[in-house]
């Protein structure tokens, strides 16, 4: 009964070895499917983890607030507000033309413009920046498919004038510092932006029990200038006054508190023609019939820094203190002076003719003599007087690049001093300075010999209210206490019976100095074609002389009433310094204010 | 051994060999102390361990909401904050704008109608009030 095994079917072995094939079959692709699971899941993970976190995460930029920047006052001179931008998704806006004409009137834009933008290729297309508020509800508001906004910072500025233009400047579209403190402190201001990683769904929205992450952005430091925005708007309305007194080209005048280089204003008047086309006429400027062929703006340049001048001789009491510190005279020393001088064919004069006169140092600088000074100064030597030049800020930067574009004045290399060069760089010609170091000459000896460096930013101020600049200037001792002393007096006794009558402020002891020098043209030289001389005037000094509160300097270019700084920029000095007296609270000298004198 | 059965028996748990009593008065038996303390603290246990196992989960749900609301609320004090400095700084703004000498310039000249002065004169207690 037993069957025999038919040839067909396979044999045990073979069916054995199906089985066991089978088998494996059955063990190898689970395993295989198995260990690749383990190996996506688990050993090799780190890609797919990320590609999963790239599909669900999102990393939102938030954008760190801009510091704002304040005067000596601590009122605002520039800050950053909340505006939205609206923008659209092009490819999710329905009906373009509709919706352009929908947000036209609330965008204040015209529909086409608009509408162009909406069908704009791509998923995002800016339609407004920077809107306020309202505008952004308004827009959000209408319901469109495909518009929407972000919140971002907006620069303002609440005082529209020079101070912003000439110090504070200004920002690009996206908040980085072009112009001004702006632009020189970018790295403070700017802070540093947070990041915000929100789990969304493929659309974007966060996902309620999702992941959230938040690095907060860090606003930018505040940034303090020592600029009185108050005294500098009255310094800018006397000065726009005394340049259209005196029909001046232009006008510079800046006052600053000489023991701390503190700069508490600064300003530029210059004279515009006027175009028949322009019928805007700014606040700062000064009413003109409408036949006035120009017209007296207090300008966006700051002169004070970026404009270099000869100072003529304004530039004396730097020579005499050279002449007093390397003990070649005394204020007493006395020496035979001329009316005239040759020197290497140049024909050197005194403003007014004298017959020789036996006049001592003090009295030369009193009467502002030239050949007086020059004579003294071949004493001193060409070497030492250009070493005196560069110890008193001569040829350099004095503001460490605070405020972009300050010139470093002009001062030929020892090596290049021709046989006059002496006399004429002495006198304050063939040298040119900035109007801030020609008063910083003023400020060292004010400071019994101390250079204290002027500053324009008086603290940097992190949000964690640490202050993180700027660097505190170093001090160093450019003339002896002894010699700026000497000085000093001298310089008291030009105002008082010199040629700087005229900057004299009553019960103040006023320490100054005149300056007339002639202007270099263009073309080069002195002498225009019509034969004529063009001057510049200055008058600098610093009161009260005998414990100085505040130094001034007030420019003159080519004023017309007047060619002597005595009459044209010695009473711009007196007016500017009574303004300051009354602002800044300055007490009387006690040397020459009777009992109870507050000042003029 | 048979004494040792005896002994081991139930307390109330007729003996073998012994014959059981007519009436029919409910036997009583003795229970030692401790099992009932048992079997009521694995009772406690049981239902604390239920009662925990299944209100884990919701303390956890409700811990996450309490969390969750609480992150809201301090979200939405962070945003309230930061509106009203974002508000203080409008107004910051404003008051500096008010408060500009061009501003108070032109509202005195412009919309006050006044003029400026021709000349300054500064008051010198020295002087007598002349």
């Amino acid at each position: 009964m037993v069957s025999k095994p038919s040839k067909n079917r396979p044999s045990l072995s073979s069916r054995r070895r199906v089985f066991f094939l089978s088998s494996l079959i059955v063990l190898i692709i689970p395993g295989l499917i198995f260990y690749r699971l383990v190996d996506i899941q688990l050993l090799d993970n780190s890609e797919l983890i990320a590609r999963g976190e790239d599909q669900r995460v999102y990393t939102r930029e938030l954008p760190a607030r801009r510091g704002d920047i304040y005067d000596s006052n601590k009122d605002l001179l520039a800050t950053s507000l909340i505006r939205y931008t609206i923008w659209a998704d092009p490819r999710r806006v329905e009906d373009p033309w509709q919706t352009a004409q929908l947000l036209a009137p609330v965008l204040q834009s015209s529909a086409e413009t608009l509408h162009t933008k909406l069908i704009a290729q791509g998923a995002f297309s800016y339609l407004k920046r920077k809107v306020s508020m309202e505008t952004r509800d308004a827009v959000l508001a209408l319901e469109l498919n495909g518009i929407h906004s972000y919140k971002e910072y907006a620069r303002h500025y609440p005082i529209e004038s020079s101070l912003r233009s000439s110090f504070v400047g200004f920002v690009g579209s996206e908040e980085q510092g072009l112009g001004g403190i702006e632009f020189s402190y970018n790295d403070q201001l700017v802070g540093t932006p947070g990041r915000l990683y929100l789990e969304g769904d493929p659309n974007g929205n966060p996902i309620a029990l999702g992941e959230r992450k938040e690095q907060p952005a860090l606003p930018g430091a505040s940034v303090y200038l020592t600029i009185d925005n108050p005294f500098q708007f009255q310094t800018e309305q006397i000065l726009l006054e005394q340049v259209e007194q005196t029909s001046s080209l232009s006008g510079t005048a800046i006052v600053m508190q000489p023991s701390t280089g503190r700069i508490l204003s600064m300003a530029t008047v210059v004279r515009e023609e006027n175009s028949s086309s322009d019928e805007s006429v700014s606040a700062s400027e000064t009413p003109h019939s409408p036949e006035t062929p120009y017209s007296y703006v207090v300008s966006n340049e700051n002169r004070a820094v970026t404009w270099t001048y000869e100072p003529g001789s304004a530039l004396k009491p730097l020579t005499f203190s050279a002449i007093l510190d390397t003990d070649t005279a005394t204020p007493q020393s006395v020496r035979e002076v001329p009316a005239s001088l040759v020197l290497y064919d140049s024909l050197f004069e005194d403003h007014d003719w004298h017959p020789p006169l036996d006049m001592s140092v003090s009295e030369i600088l009193r009467i502002s003599s030239n050949i007086g000074t020059i004579l003294w100064s071949q004493g001193l030597g060409e070497e030492l007087l250009y070493q005196y030049l560069l110890r008193f800020g001569v040829g350099s930067e004095l503001l460490r690049q605070e405020l972009p574009g300050e010139s470093v004045g002009q001062l030929l290399d020892l090596n290049d001093w021709s046989g006059t060069s002496i006399a004429t760089i002495a006198l304050g010609q063939g040298v040119a300075l900035t109007p801030l170091q020609m008063l910083n000459v003023y400020n060292i000896i004010a400071n019994d010999g101390v250079q204290i460096p002027p500053q324009l930013v008086g603290d940097v101020i992190s949000t964690q209210g640490r202050r993180v600049g700027p660097e505190v200037p170093s001090q160093s001792q450019i003339i002896s206490s002894e010699t700026a002393r000497e000085v000093k007096d001298m310089l008291v006794n030009v105002v008082e019976s010199g040629t700087g009558k005229n900057a004299a402020v009553d019960n103040y002891l006023v320490a100054g100095k005149t300056g007339t020098a002639r202007k270099p043209l263009p073309t080069g030289g002195y002498e225009d074609e019509d034969g004529n001389y063009h001057y510049i005037t200055t008058f600098a000094g610093f009161l009260p002389a005998d414990n100085p509160v505040i130094s001034i300097i007030v420019v003159l270019e080519e004023p017309q009433n007047s060619i002597y700084a005595s009459q044209t920029s010695a009473p711009a000095f007196a007016l500017l310094a009574r303004e300051a007296i009354r602002h800044f609270h300055i007490p009387p000298s006690v040397s020459v204010a009777g009992p109870g004198a507050t000042g003029q | 051994m048979s004494q040792a059965k005896a002994a081991q028996a139930k307390p109330g748990q007729a003996t073998p060999g012994q014959a059981k009593p007519a009436s029919a008065r409910p036997q009583l038996k003795s229970v030692p102390k401790s099992r009932p303390r048992f079997r009521k603290l694995y009772f406690v246990s049981f239902v604390v361990g239920l009662i925990a196992l299944v209100a884990t989960p919701f303390a956890i749900v409700f811990l996450h909401a309490s969390l969750l609301t609480g992150q809201r609320d301090l979200d939405n004090l962070r945003l309230e904050l930061n509106e009203q400095l974002e508000l203080r700084q409008q107004l910051l703004y404003e008051r500096s704008q008010a408060a500009s000498p061009e501003l108070i310039r032109a509202t005195a000249t412009e919309v006050l109608g006044m003029v400026v002065a021709e000349n300054v004169t500064y008051l010198n207690s020295s002087s007598n009030g002349q």
